[in-house]
Order: C-alpha cells, then structure tokens, then sequence
C-alpha cells in the first residue's frame, strides 16, 4: 500500500517536472507577459533616474553605482528572455531584447563625465524605450 | 526632568530602530504595487507590535524571565527546541540580509565593490559589539536610524492624496483577478510580518532584564512600547505613501535597494539621498546587532546558560561566542553573493511562520495571574491579546504558500 502510494507520488512528481521541461524549450505569450512588467519597470526606472540625475540632484557614486545595479537587473532580464520565442510572439520578443541592449548600453554610458546635455540625451532615449515597450506589454 | 529626559530618548532609540531592511522593502513594493489599498496592515501590525512589546516588557520587569525562558516552561523542551532553532534561523538570514545590506549602502556611498564592503561591514559590525555597551549600542544606532525620518519628509513633500491615504487605513480588498487577489494576500502578509520582526521583541525584553527593569518601569514600558512603535508605524506609512505616489503611476517596482532610497532623494534631492543612505546604513547596522544578540540571548535563556552583553565576555563565553558565531555564519552567507533582497524575502516569509510559537507563552504567562498578579492582562488586553494570536496563526499559514503561488512576489 505504501509502495503504491510512493510511486503514484513519484510518478506524478516525475510528470510534472516532464511537463515543466516540455514547456522549457520556448518561450510562450504567457512567458513573456510575466516578464514584461519587470522591463518595462526597468525602463521606467532608467527614464526616472536619468531626469533625476539631470537635475543636477544625484551625488556621484549613487550615480554609477544605482546605473551598474540597473545594469545588472537588465542582464537578469536578459538570461530569462534566452529562451527560442514561439512565431506568435517574435515580433514583440525582438522588440523586448533590442530595447533591453539599448537600455543596457545607455546606462553603460552614464559616468562620472557625463555631460548635462549627455544625460538629456539619455533620458530622452530612456523616455522612447520606455513607451515602446509598455506598447508591447499592451499588445500582448 | 532626568525622567522626561530618559522617555524622549528611549522613544527615539526605539523609532530609530523600528524599520529594517525588510520593512522598507516589503513597504514600498507593496505601495509601488497597490497604492494606498495596504496601509491598513502597517495599522494593524504596528498594533501588533505594541501588545507584543509591551507584554514581553512587563513580564520582564515582574518575572525577570526572557521570552525563551518562557517558551521552554510553557511549550516544553521538544517543542521549544523547535521553536528556538526556527527563530534562531530566521535571525540568522535576517542577520546575513542587514549585512547584505550594508554592503550595498556602503558601495552606493564609496563607489567601492560590493564585495570589499562586506568584510569592512562584518569588522565595524564585531568591533562596536564587543567595544560598546548594551545602553551605547541601542542609542547609537537607534538614534542615528532617526536620518530615517527623511521618508516620512519626502513622503509629505511628495503631495500624496491624503483622503485616499486614509481611506487606506481601513482594510479592503483589491477589485481585480485572482493572481492580482494572491499578490495583494502575498504583501499583506508580508507587511505584517516585517512590522513584527521577532527579533526586535527578544532583544527588548531581553535589554529590560539586562537594565534590571522593575515593577516600576511597567508605565514606562507601556509608554515607549505605544509611542514609538505608533511613530515608527507612521514612518513605514509614508513609506508606503512615497511608493505610491512616485512609483505606482511610473509602473516601477522598486526591487533594488537603491531604488528605496532613490524615491527619499526625489522630493528634495542631493542632501535628502545622502541622509537618507545614512538612515539606512544605521538602520541596516542596527538590526544586523540586534539579530546577532538576539540568537545569543534566546540559546542562553533557552539552556540557562549565563548571558549578558553588560558582563565582560570572559564571564558568558558561551554568549560571547553565540553572537559572534551568527555574525559570521551570516557573513559566508552573504559572501556566497546571494542577492540580499531575496534573503529579505526568506526572513520576512519565515519569520511570520515562528511568530505563533514565540508569542503565544508569552500571551499566557502575560495572562496568568498566579505568575503576573497584579500586573496580569485585564479583559482588554486578553481579548486584543487573543484575537491578534489568531491573526498571527492566519498569516503564518498563508505565508509559504503565497511566496510559491506569487513566486516570491513577482508582479
């Protein structure tokens, strides 16, 4: 009795894991709603932090250092997106990717001297990254 | 005037130490997410924390028992092991989390790696603990965790619509789907455990027998426990407030630390992001210490073995070692660059689990008559007392299956 119980345990334990492996190899519709709004936040922020650092408020290693953690969280999103997209959603995944390398490397260029009209620069493509992917998030 | 004197100063060492790493967090996602809709649980924990605090410092002046004391006579040994090693771990990440912490706000000051800030935060953090006393300690940084009142400035400059704040002080439930339902349950459990962090409520009642706390210290105990743990609520209200008003309609979800102290800094700027980095630091230092004593104090009252950080370590090896044993256990934790936001997450989820085990003996020896006499809880209290034992039994069965079902949080 208790043999059985721990196979049928086993077997559907074994199922599930079969079934998270299956739904492993592509990156669904519902994968990449779930990830969105953790991008598109990341944008917010980049758009958020440029304009606070262009109003000359920010203090110099808060500058570089928040930017590096911005990039860090960027390149997480970034592993989680490695996975082939389904057909349906290619449009929207390259969007996703391309916008995330140009957020990336606009925070990459924020450094000590950065120049103010550098920093508008970067908010302003911060701003556009920003509104083209919560236009993707809406139309998924 | 020694005595108004000694009120002020215990009430802002207490405010200064009232929010943590976790409650900044868990606060500010949960108004980030949800707006002013989770403001009724920072209430209802604040509540909480005060008849938590109170009861343990009143049986401290009566009894002279600690809180582990009471839970090996009221649980037993077998059950009061379990509950020793579950509060014991969960300081241990909280411990591990605060260092973590450390290390980001130093970076975020110095612009030096993160790594290189660990150990100079586990030095600072051995050095004052064996140098300072139990009075210095907890007015140190409790006082210099006031810069973290810079929040509740920025939270009023920062124009937030007071009728909805206060509408958010009565409970209500989100009109959205389940998932939305699920996160919703996720952070309000989350709020109230970080509001009630255990271990703040060892070390109290644990520093109350350390400064021998007599009968006469009941309505002092009753005054510092209720006033500033009110404030202190009202600090992690704004905090809910700032992540509503700055990062709820930017569709931000504030899961770096910086970004906490980033929305300090909008409303005022420069000076406001330094102080506040402050704030934290002293806050994060604060609780680190407290988590370290705490896990002595509770193994010492639990085996009744000698403790105190008032004697010389030579007097109480075991305790000297015990504290700093966590610290660094909780240091090769934190080395291993574990990101410390999700050992905030553990610690909060985890504490709330152990919460029943360490208030419920402390609720009936507050109870009881035979022990407390006159000092006992009336009708009020008992029925408050009850009533929250409940909720605290509600949370910590709802709190692992949140974390798996919202996958930690994840909006």
């Amino acid at each position: 009795m208790m043999n059985s119980r721990f196979a049928w345990f086993a077997f559907l334990a074994l199922l599930a894991l079969s079934g998270r492996a299956v739904a492993g190899d592509e990156l669904t519709k519902q994968d990449l709603s779930d990830e969105l709004p953790s991008i598109v936040s990341l944008a917010s922020e980049t758009e958020l932090f440029t304009d606070f650092i262009a109003s000359g408020q920010s203090r110099t290693n808060f500058t570089r250092e928040h930017a590096a953690y911005l990039v860090d969280s960027i390149q997480d999103e970034m592993k989680k997106l490695q996975k082939k997209p389904s057909p349906a959603i290619r449009n929207g995944y390259d969007e996703c990717r391309a916008d995330l390398l140009l957020l990336e490397s606009a925070l990459k260029r924020i450094s000590d001297g950065s120049t103010e009209s550098e920093i508008h620069q970067l908010h302003s493509q911060a701003h556009a990254i920003h509104h083209r992917l919560s236009s993707v998030a809406a139309s998924l | 005037m020694k005595n108004l004197l000694g009120l002020t100063l215990g009430i802002m060492t207490s405010l200064g130490g009232f929010v943590d790493i976790g409650q900044l967090v868990f606060t500010m996602q949960a108004g980030a997410l949800f707006g002013y809709q989770l403001i009724w649980v920072v209430l209802l924990g604040t509540i909480g924390i005060i008849l938590f605090m109170e009861m343990c410092g009143r049986v401290a002046a009566v009894q002279h028992r600690p809180v582990f004391h009471l839970i090996r006579e009221r649980m037993g040994h077998r059950w009061g092991l379990v509950a020793l090693f579950g509060a014991n771990l969960v300081n241990v990440i909280t411990c591990a989390a605060e260092i973590g912490a450390m290390g980001i706000i130093l970076r975020l000051l110095t612009g030096w790696s993160y790594g290189w800030m660990l150990p100079v935060a586990i030095v600072f953090l051995l050095a004052v603990v064996w140098f300072l006393r139990f009075k210095w300690l907890e007015r140190t940084f409790g006082l210099a965790g006031l810069l973290m009142l810079v929040y509740l400035f920025s939270c009023v400059r920062s124009g937030p619509d007071w009728h909805a704040a206060a509408v958010g002080l009565l409970p209500q439930l989100p009109h959205s789907d389940g998932k939305h339902l699920l996160l919703y349950s996720y952070f309000a459990v989350g709020i109230f455990s970080a509001v009630l962090m255990p271990y703040e409520v060892y070390f109290y009642s644990s520093g109350g027998i350390e400064e021998d706390w007599t009968t006469k210290q009941i309505p002092e105990n009753r005054f510092v426990a209720t006033v500033s743990s009110s404030l202190g609520g009202l600090l992690t209200i704004s905090i809910v407030i700032l992540g509503a008003v700055l990062f709820l309609p930017n569709g931000i979800f504030p899961d770096l630390l910086s970004t906490t102290s980033l929305a300090a800094a909008l409303p005022y700027g420069r000076t406001a992001l330094l102080i506040c980095l402050l704030g934290i630091l002293a806050a994060v230092s604060g609780a680190a210490i407290e988590t370290a004593l705490s896990t002595a104090y509770n193994f010492c009252q639990f085996f009744d073995w000698k403790w105190g950080k008032a004697l010389p370590a030579r007097e109480v090896p075991r305790f000297a070692k015990l504290w700093i044993g966590t610290f660094l256990v909780a240091f090769v934790i934190v080395m291993t660059h574990i990101n410390p936001m999700t050992l905030v997450q553990a610690s909060v989820i985890f504490a709330v689990l152990i919460l029943p085990t360490t208030y419920l003996p402390v609720l009936l020896v507050a109870n009881d008559k035979k022990d407390m006499g006159k000092h006992a809880n009336g009708v009020l209290m008992r029925t408050f007392g009850w009533i929250f034992f409940v909720l605290l039994s509600i949370a910590a069965a709802a709190g692992v299956p949140l974390l798996v079902f919202t996958h930690g949080g994840r909006p």
